[in-house]
């Protein structure tokens, strides 16, 4: 038996390591290497995908070695549904990314690469990881390539961005570690045992008091992750900033690590505390599915348009998440798996045009559709997913959240479901702005540089394209696959009580 | 074909047709509609089979099957399934009738757009989307369907995309949808979270079983239904969301024909009457519906009044229709709204085909008052389309006289008398309209254009004329004869009998020598009163002679009734509020909501920033460089240590 | 001559004062290693001072004397080359001008 789940975290270093002795001068022998490796590593989860069993309970591929016995730490990693698909996600969005890189990224493609590569492994390990401990590491672990690609390979005002970016998500993962750190003593001081292990604090229930600090130090680096409102402003600069791949990553895999976060350690840890908190993350998360939409109405630039659309559409997660309610709850994980599909494409579609142009204003775009048809069927196509079109797999998500809060809060849904009009508000508008009328003046005198999509571009672009109408049309399997764990999740839930000292 | 299959194989010609169309289109580019055409003319085939079998009774209430599990999570479990009765074979012989006749219509129409071969995928899409929303089983499959529609509606709109007249109009009408649509999917999760289930047969089980056992309130069905119904009121463009349908008139002629008049806008019609078992259950709910519908029938038909746009004045007949067909089903006479939908669909469509026609034939203008006299020039066209104006201004016996009539007669039987007297004055204003339309159109001096030829159009077009004239002027006799006993009734009255059941309405024998017949010779006289006025005003070819048009009178009656001139010629401003409302009121929000972001939320993080940086460059005065200031500081710290020490020890 | 402790110490404090003196006051940095020498010496007489008036720490102090004296040694050498190092960049002995650190 394989250690699946270990190959797939730990190709891409060996990839990393291979990279590091191609010569300098060999940029496309490296952006190759480094490909072959994502899609090694796809190779890995799509197996794991294959052997998993949606009807047994509990974790699969489960690998356990002591790591620091005196703490009780342990490499302990495995997956359930929920993982599982997040981390097929991760490795399919890596593969794409890095394709996408080919042409974008001209400089120290070397180095370049071998950060991505470490990024994958941190990602696929905050999803895999089922030691607290371990989930820190690895969730640290992404933080520093990230920062490299936004601060090397960004754009005019990166180094603001990045810094940003990397103290606002450092303030919520330090306080999240004196969590961790507090959770485990707590558990030490009742059992005698010290343990990380997720299996074991998932089923013990802790003071009130830890709860609500515990609670509050995850909640603010999930939040800051997903991003909630109001902690959300690192993100549009970061992704106006981050090279289109990047952009991609961070949309895609990042924001889920919060979401992530909140099904697998917030509520099965912290019950008391969760239904505490629960009333105010629902209306932060219904003032960021609005205030997202409304502000993306008006942004004059295309990706930071895209960048509060994911505001919006990550509010939708967090609020299916605390409503505490079946279907919701396998909406938000949907809508996860949906948002990284759809908005990792929206851009790659603004990293194609602006590849030509070098310009992201509405002003300065306009009338691609007679000159670039492919290029604007696709963008249609995207626009239409992130719309919440039904039979696409935006639509799946987005529902099974509003029917899950309406069966709970009909007034929350309610005012939630307005976005209906304002998300169609902003994406039309969008795609009006770039497609449609008479090609601008700008666009003109760019004359042979603006050609119609080249052929790497489709091949990054289909697979997205076909597993969005895919999901939208069978989203059977993947909604089997997330049943089990959520159930499990909310039968924790099930047993938290409100704490009565806060309104 | 066993009948599953015949459904998949009409949904699948259309699907395939886009797809390959879609694919290869550009390929086959001077004939573009090679594949998309006969893949329609096939649904048609095979619809009708499906229609015949429904219709004949073979089926008995029809059937209903599952292809696969949809969306299952949980409890919660939704299903590709389909549902066929006789309403929807009522519906596919609109869908796929008009639909292929639009088709082929439009392969002469759009003979000499360099983008036909997406016109024909578009169209093909449509086809797809419209039958799947008359066949689906369930209500989540219903809207899936009712979104593919607005979006094909969307693309059509838009399908001159450099126009910027032609983007905007097809925006707004996608939002405008969308507006409603909210309204709907509300209502959906309602009934999912009251019934369990989003099948239409649970649905209508269900409802009423938990209210009669009280575990319901009555005020939760009257919601239920009435979200239900904003989405009607978008998708059929009533009061106060009609504002899209006179700007969708930016699409192709055939686009307006096809999907702005006969089947897409007859979508909320269809949903309403497909829900009657639930909208029955709250009479508060049906007032409203009748209310909406017979005020849009007199809001648009003051507004048709003084149009100018060939397409327009069409476009406003269309949403005064609709509405005529809303407050059928508001008085529970869903058999006559059904009805009218169908005849109304065939002499729609034709009026649309017939102005496209005109276009093509005067080059592409619509101002009415550029035109005239065209009779002589397009001798098919002005007969088609007088048919079809005979018709909606429902004159006897043509199809519209049948199915208006039962609207209006079962309002007034079923007491809703306001509803039938407006309904009364209405079909005076829609045979004034429209035979103002004719006279400025076709008869009279010509204004055309002296450069312009005007000319009959390619058989392609006039055949499809042809062919839609017939039942706009018999579909009436044929299907609506005896009145209240006609086939028509003989289809639909199973499929409405619960719903009538619960209104506790009981079927009477229409008395031709009674209140009935005094009902039809009133409205009768309205209709041609209003024909004749308009007639002497802007002039008619009769057989031998022409009457001239008399602008001089309507100046003067324009010039006497100046304020309600002006308020129908802007269209009761509905669009410059709506403009302010959302546009103007709207977008100062969110340009405030954005400035709070990146000056509020965002100030706070830059500040918070700045401050650290500030402490930062101030604390940073104390490093000197210098060896010697940090060893003074060693040295002061260790007496200072010394000297706690010290005093530590000793005391 | 009195066999006292205190007299040694008084007198290691002073040179010790003198050598701290000298290595905050003055400017040129041999002679503020110079300075540090002197310092080191101050307590390395304490030591032996120690050593020779408590018997029990006659050997360690002997030892710890002669460890000093080496590393005194190695911290002259180091220190000397560091500034001949920065003399050769610089042209001048006087710290005030070495403040690249600073930066």
């Amino acid at each position: 038996m394989l250690p699946l789940v270990s190959l797939t975290i730990f190709t891409p270093l060996v990839g990393a390591l291979l990279i590091a002795f191609v010569p300098r001068d060999r940029p496309q022998l490296t952006r190759w290497v480094a490909f072959a490796t994502t899609l090694v590593t796809l190779g890995w989860s799509l197996v794991m995908l294959a052997g998993f069993s949606t009807s047994a309970s509990g974790f699969q591929f489960t690998e356990d070695v002591p790591w620091i016995p005196f703490f009780g730490i342990r490499y302990q990693v495995g997956v359930d549904g929920i993982s599982l698909i997040l981390i097929v996600l991760t490795t399919l969005l890596t593969a794409i990314s890095v394709l996408a890189s080919f042409r974008p990224i001209q400089d120290r493609v070397k180095e370049y690469m071998i950060t991505f590569l470490v990024l994958e492994i941190g990602m696929v390990g905050v999803f895999a990881a089922l030691d607290l401990f371990l989930f820190y590491v690895f969730w640290e672990v992404v933080l520093v390539p990230m920062y490299l690609i936004i601060g090397i390979w960004g754009g005019a005002n990166r180094i603001y961005a990045t810094i940003k970016f990397m103290l606002y998500t450092l303030v919520g993962s330090l306080l999240m570690l004196v969590g961790i750190l507090a959770t485990a003593f707590e558990y030490h001081a009742s059992t005698g045992v010290w343990s990380f292990a997720y299996q074991d604090l998932a089923g013990f229930h802790f003071s009130p008091a830890l709860q609500v600090f515990a609670f509050v130090t995850f909640f603010l680096a999930f939040a800051i992750k997903v991003p909630m409102f109001p902690f959300h402003t690192w993100l549009p600069d970061a992704h106006v900033e981050a090279p289109t791949a990047g952009s991609v990553i961070l949309a895609g895999v990042l924001l889920k690590l919060g979401g992530y976060g909140f099904i697998r350690y917030s509520l099965p840890l912290y019950p008391d505390a969760a239904h505490t908190f629960a009333p105010a993350i629902i209306a932060l998360s219904v003032i960021a599915i609005i205030y997202g939409a409304v502000v993306a109405v008006v942004q004059p630039d295309f990706k930071k348009l895209v960048a509060y659309s994911s505001v919006s559409h990550m509010g939708f997660v967090t609020l299916g998440i605390f409503v505490f309610q079946s279907q919701a709850m396998q909406g938000a994980v949907f809508q996860m798996v949906n948002h990284g599909l759809i908005t990792g494409a929206l851009f790659l579609c603004v990293g194609v045009i602006y590849e030509r142009t070098h310009d992201r204003r509405f002003a300065n775009l306009g009338g691609l559709a007679g000159r670039l048809p492919l290029y604007a069927t696709t963008l249609g196509f995207f626009m239409l997913a992130s719309a919440g079109l039904p039979g696409l797999s935006g639509f799946v998500g987005e529902f099974l959240v509003l029917i899950g809060t309406f069966a709970v809060a009909p007034l929350v849904a309610g005012i939630a479901a307005i976005v209906m009009v304002l998300g169609a508000t902003y994406l039309f508008y969008m795609f009006q702005q770039v497609v449609f009328v008479d090609l601008s003046d700008f666009l003109k005198g760019l004359g042979d540089h603006l050609h119609d999509m080249a052929p790497i571009e489709i091949a990054t672009l289909v697979p997205l394209a076909a597993l969005v109408l895919l999901l939208g049309l069978f989203p059977a399997p993947v909604l089997d696959m997330i049943q089990g764990p959520v159930s499990g999740v909310l039968d924790h839930v099930s047993h938290g009580v409100a704490l009565g000292f806060l309104p | 074909m066993s009948n599953q299959l015949l459904v998949l194989a009409l949904l699948a010609l259309p699907l395939a047709g886009f797809a390959l169309t879609a694919a290869f289109g550009r390929l086959l580019m001077p004939r573009a509609w090679l594949i998309a055409v006969p893949a329609v003319i096939l649904a048609w085939a095979v619809g009708m089979v499906l229609v015949y079998r429904t219709l004949s009774g073979q089926l008995g209430d029809g059937f209903a099957f599952t292809l696969y599990t949809w969306i299952p999570a949980g409890s919660f479990r939704v299903d590709v399934n389909f549902a066929v009765d006789n309403l929807t074979a009522a519906l596919l012989i609109v869908v796929t009738t008009i639909g292929m006749l639009v088709h082929v219509y439009s392969i002469g129409y759009m003979a000499h757009d360099p983008g036909k071969w997406r016109f024909f995928a578009y169209l093909n899409f449509f086809m797809f989307s419209m039958l799947l929303l008359v066949l689906a089983g369930n209500y989540l499959l219903l809207f899936m369907a009712w979104e593919l529609v607005g979006l094909s509606s969307y693309l059509l709109i838009g399908f001159w995309y450099q126009r910027r007249s032609a983007a905007l109009a097809a925006k707004k009408a996608f939002l405008v949808n969308r507006v409603g649509d909210v309204g709907f999917s509300i209502g959906i999760w309602a009934l999912w979270t009251t019934v369990g289930s989003l099948n239409f047969s649970d649905v209508f089980r269900v409802i009423p079983e938990k209210l009669a056992a009280g575990q319901l309130q009555p005020w939760m069905v009257t919601g239920i239904v009435l979200l239900l119904f904003c989405g009607a009121v978008g998708k059929s463009a009533q009061f106060p969301l009609h504002v899209w349908l006179p700007d969708a008139m930016e699409g192709p002629t055939p686009v307006s024909a096809l999907i702005h008049a006969a089947t897409m806008v007859n979508a909320g019609v269809y949903m309403v009457a497909r829900s009657s078992p639930l909208f029955s259950l709250s009479s508060s709910a049906m007032v409203v519906v009748a209310a909406i519908g017979i005020f849009t029938a007199l809001l648009a038909a003051s507004i048709a009044f003084t149009q100018t746009d060939i397409k327009r004045v069409l476009a406003y007949s269309t949403l005064s229709q609709l509405g005529y067909m809303f407050a059928a089903l508001g008085v529970g006479a869903y058999a006559a709204a059904i009805f009218h939908l169908m005849t109304h669909g065939f002499f729609k469509g034709l009026l649309f085909l017939d102005s496209g026609s005109v276009i093509h034939g005067v080059h592409d203008e619509q101002d009415m008052n550029r035109m005239g006299g065209l009779w002589r020039k397009m001798p098919i066209t002005h007969a088609t389309m007088l048919v079809g104006s005979l018709a909606i201004a429902g004159i006897p016996p043509l199809a519209g006289f049948f199915s208006k009539d039962e609207i209006l007669g079962a309002s007034f039987r079923n007491g809703f008398y306001v509803v039938w007297l407006i309904g009364v004055v209405v079909a005076g204003m829609t045979a004034f309209y429209m035979f103002r339309l004719m006279g400025k159109t076709f008869y009279g001096p010509s204004h055309v254009d002296p450069d312009v030829h005007p000319h009959e159009a390619p058989p392609s077009m006039t055949v499809p004329l042809i062919l839609l004239a017939i039942p706009a002027a018999l579909l009436g006799l044929a299907i609506g004869w005896p009145p209240e006993a006609g086939l028509v009734h003989r289809w639909l009255d199973p499929i409405f009998a619960p719903a009538e059941q619960t209104l506790g309405l009981h079927p009477e024998a229409f008395q031709v020598f009674g209140i009935d017949g005094v009902l039809v010779l009133v409205s009768v006289t309205l209709a041609t009163a209003g024909l004749i006025v308009a007639v002497r005003l802007f002039g008619v070819r009769l057989p031998g002679r022409d009457v001239e048009p008399r602008p001089t009178i309507v100046e003067a009656g324009t010039a006497r009734l100046r304020p309600l001139y002006v308020a129908s010629y802007h269209k009761w401003w509905f669009d410059d509020v709506y403009h302010g409302l959302f546009f103007v009121i709207g977008g100062a929000v969110a340009q405030g909501a954005w400035w709070f972001d990146s000056h509020i939320i965002d100030g706070v993080v830059n500040g918070v920033g700045a401050v650290t940086t500030l402490a930062g460059r101030e604390l940073r005065r104390i490093q000197t460089g210098r060896v010697q200031n940090y060893a003074l500081g060693i040295a002061l710290g260790l007496l200072v240590m010394a000297a706690g020490f010290l005093v530590a020890t000793t005391r | 001559m009195s066999h006292s402790l205190d007299a040694y110490l008084i007198l290691s404090a002073l040179l010790f004062c003198v050598g701290m003196f000298g290595f905050l006051a003055r400017r040129n940095a041999i002679a503020m290693l110079m300075s540090i020498e002197l310092m080191l010496n101050a307590v390395n007489l304490t030591i032996v001072a120690f050593g020779a008036f408590v018997p029990a720490l006659t050997v360690h102090a002997s030892a710890i004397a002669l460890m000093v004296i080496s590393v005194a040694a190695g911290e002259a050498t180091v220190g000397l080359a560091i500034v001949i190092a920065i003399f050769r960049n610089r042209r001048t002995p006087l710290v005030d001008e070495y403040d690249r650190m600073r930066e």
